[in-house]
């Protein structure tokens, strides 16, 4: 390795979390490298002012106060440790309602008026009266004729 | 207790024995404690923040996976609760390391000159905090994770979900970082004299 390299695995050489065979190349490189020594010292340094701290004791009780909360839950159930709930049946339901949706909110269609039914509503008793189709009698009989037309 | 009597302690809670729970509490209680408070810095919002852990932890049993230990998915649980917290709740500001300096240069001198036991005083261990929450939140908990609590590699992986290189590469530059700060603090203390 480097002399970067090693530099860089300065921190993982501190943790300890380094092969056997790096840690010895590093354990050699720092015999006479002081830069690389004094990286980590200096980061030795820092970790016990920092971190290496006297452990705060929870209060005597803690365990009373956090089982006294728990009272307010239920008793959480046994998770299910098969592993095999079909995971693909979420989108397949959301699918499924939303075509459902769609059936349901679709309004019925209009029932088209035929030339035929017009002709056999006209002039009947509750059927489509003439004045609301045929304001003008010139186009009544210009539309049968049509209709009644040959192909 | 090892991690097996954990699973077996967790399995006796799901069965319906809740008092089994007592028994993870009393052996977590401390280290989700100080981790809380090397997160957080106070130790009144600590000690609230790890009974709320412990709550969550509960809640959640059910979900518990046993592919890794429950220690880590603890730490995971506080880890997200603690950002929560200083998200939410504190509305976390820095002090700037220009404002720290002037107003704590003495003590930031002498906490480095000094050779100390491994109990810093009070008023230190305010300052220390204080400095540390200079850091980015990732950077605090990772190097709590390592340097407090003694978390492996791969079980810091786990606390964060990602993976080896990204711990050891996060780890560096936490380190990097804390220690460039130190220095500039350092320098502009001794240009101040």
């Amino acid at each position: 390795m480097s002399h970067e390299e090693i530099k860089e695995s300065i921190s993982a050489f501190h943790d300890g979390e380094l092969s056997q065979e790096k840690r010895l190349e590093i354990e050699a490189h720092l015999k006479t490298c002081a830069d690389c020594r004094h990286a980590l010292e200096a980061w030795r340094e820092v970790a016990r002012t920092f971190f290496k701290q006297t452990p705060v004791e929870p209060s005597p009780d803690f365990v009373l106060k956090v089982m006294g909360r728990l009272k307010d839950f239920e008793e959480p159930s046994q998770p299910r440790r098969d592993g095999t709930f079909p995971r693909w049946l979420v989108p397949a339901m959301g699918l499924g309602f939303a075509a459902l949706f769609f059936f349901l909110a679709v309004p019925e269609q209009e029932i088209a008026v035929s030339t035929e039914i017009l002709l056999l509503a006209d002039g009947r008793e509750g059927s489509v009266s003439e004045p609301d189709f045929f304001a003008d009698p010139m186009e009544k009989e210009d539309i049968l004729e049509y209709a009644l037309e040959e192909p | 207790m090892s991690s097996v009597n954990d699973f077996d302690c967790i399995r006796e809670v799901l069965s319906g024995n809740r008092e089994a729970y007592a028994d993870i509490i009393r052996k977590y209680e401390t280290r989700v404690l100080n981790f809380c408070l090397s997160l957080l810095g106070d130790p009144a919002a600590a000690e609230d923040a790890a009974q709320e852990v412990f709550v969550k932890a509960f809640e959640s049993l059910a979900q518990f996976q046993e592919r890794s230990l429950f220690s880590t998915w603890l730490y995971r649980i506080a880890s997200n609760h603690c950002m929560d917290l200083l998200r939410k709740k504190f509305r976390h500001k820095k002090e700037s390391w220009e404002a720290l300096l002037e107003r704590e240069g003495e003590k930031i001198h002498r906490l480095f000159s000094d050779s100390r036991g491994p109990s810093i005083p009070l008023e230190d261990a305010d300052l220390v905090w204080r400095i540390l929450s200079n850091l980015d939140f990732d950077y605090r908990t990772i190097l709590a994770l390592r340097e407090a609590q003694g978390l492996s590699y791969q079980e810091i992986a786990e606390v964060l979900e990602c993976s080896l290189d990204a711990v050891k590469a996060r780890l560096r530059r936490a380190r990097q970082e804390l220690l460039s700060q130190l220095k500039i603090l350092s320098e502009e203390q001794g240009r101040g004299r």
